[in-house]
């Protein structure tokens, strides 16, 4: 009767909410890497900093996260990747790595604008000037939008 | 061997056979399955009953047969039919497997997003400032975006812990 018991704890532990603490536990896990990874930067270890933020965004999404949260949870690990493998000196790999973080769905906020920025900044790095441009035009209208709201304003003028 | 002398043996055998049953003792004639034969005739003749100690002798045997079958059968696993609680059981299990699929492969979009804060005016001007001028200070930007950063995970920690 043990494994009758087994299977239904199991079911009743899934419907009652053990779905809460996977979230909990993935929140807890992210944010100490993200706060690992901004250590790490601020003492000029970049290897640790992008170890902790690849931990960030390969880390699976439990279930019961909204899908808009973790997105940007992993869109601003991803901006920072870029940012460090464009100071690395690595347009190519910052680039891909901005692109990784747009693909997760763009929106009109500030992760997705921070994302535009730096992939335009790789695009300009390697000689793409006008792909840049469309970048930082669209993440600056997306600040002004944001600032817009900040301020009260209805965006028309 | 010509077909008289195949006769002759025949008779002979015959004889032998028949005397040995009216006299229950055979001659040098007789071959081993008609001895059997005789043996199995006279037998039958006297009703086949066994002498009273052999008797016991293969009642004994065959008790004592009988009774270790029994022990073999009574240490035997009963085959038993399947109880009820067998069949609730199995099904359950369907059951909390399909539950588990179905709440595995629920579309996460389902879960509403947390609320989150707006970026603050400063933020976002310091913000458009980088994006307006080359070389514009990127580390006041950096230094802003860590404290939304900060009340981002705070939302998310009030809704998630």
């Amino acid at each position: 009767m043990s494994r009758a018991a087994a299977t239904v704890a199991l079911f009743a532990a899934l419907l009652c909410g053990c779905g809460d603490g996977d979230a909990r536990a993935w929140l807890g896990e992210v944010r100490g890497l993200s706060d690992e990874a901004a250590a790490a930067e601020a003492s000029d270890d970049r290897g640790a900093a992008l170890d902790a933020l690849t931990r960030i965004v390969e880390r699976e999404v439990p279930a019961a996260v909204a899908a808009d949260d973790a997105r940007v949870v992993r869109q601003d690990a991803y901006e920072r990747l870029a940012r460090l493998r464009l100071e690395a000196g690595d347009p190519e790999a910052a680039r891909a790595a901005a692109e990784r973080g747009l693909a997760l769905g763009e929106r009109e906020d500030l992760f997705t604008a921070n994302l535009l920025v730096q992939r335009g900044r790789a695009r300009e790095a390697s000689g793409d000037d006008a792909g840049a441009a469309r970048d930082y035009h669209r993440a600056l209208l997306i600040h002004e939008a944001l600032l817009d709201a900040a301020l009260g304003g209805d965006g028309e003028d | 061997m010509s077909e008289d002398e195949i006769e002759q043996l025949e008779r002979a055998e015959a004889e032998a056979l028949a005397h040995a049953l009216e006299r229950g003792s055979a001659r040098g004639e007789l071959p081993e399955d008609a001895l059997q034969t005789a043996a199995l005739l006279r037998y039958s003749a006297g009703g086949g009953e066994l002498a009273a100690d052999r008797e016991e002798a293969v009642l004994a045997e065959v008790l004592a047969d009988a009774q270790k079958i029994a022990g073999r059968r009574a240490d035997a696993p009963t085959p038993a039919a399947a109880p009820w609680w067998r069949w609730l059981l199995g099904f359950g299990t369907a059951a909390a497997v399909i539950a588990l699929i179905l709440l595995l492969a629920w579309p996460r979009a389902e879960v509403t997003p947390t609320e989150l804060p707006a970026p603050d005016p400063s933020l976002l001007s310091a913000g458009l400032s980088r994006l307006a001028s080359e070389g514009a200070d990127d580390d006041a930007y950096r230094e802003a975006l860590s404290g939304y950063r900060t009340s981002v995970y705070d939302a998310l920690g009030a809704r998630y812990e």
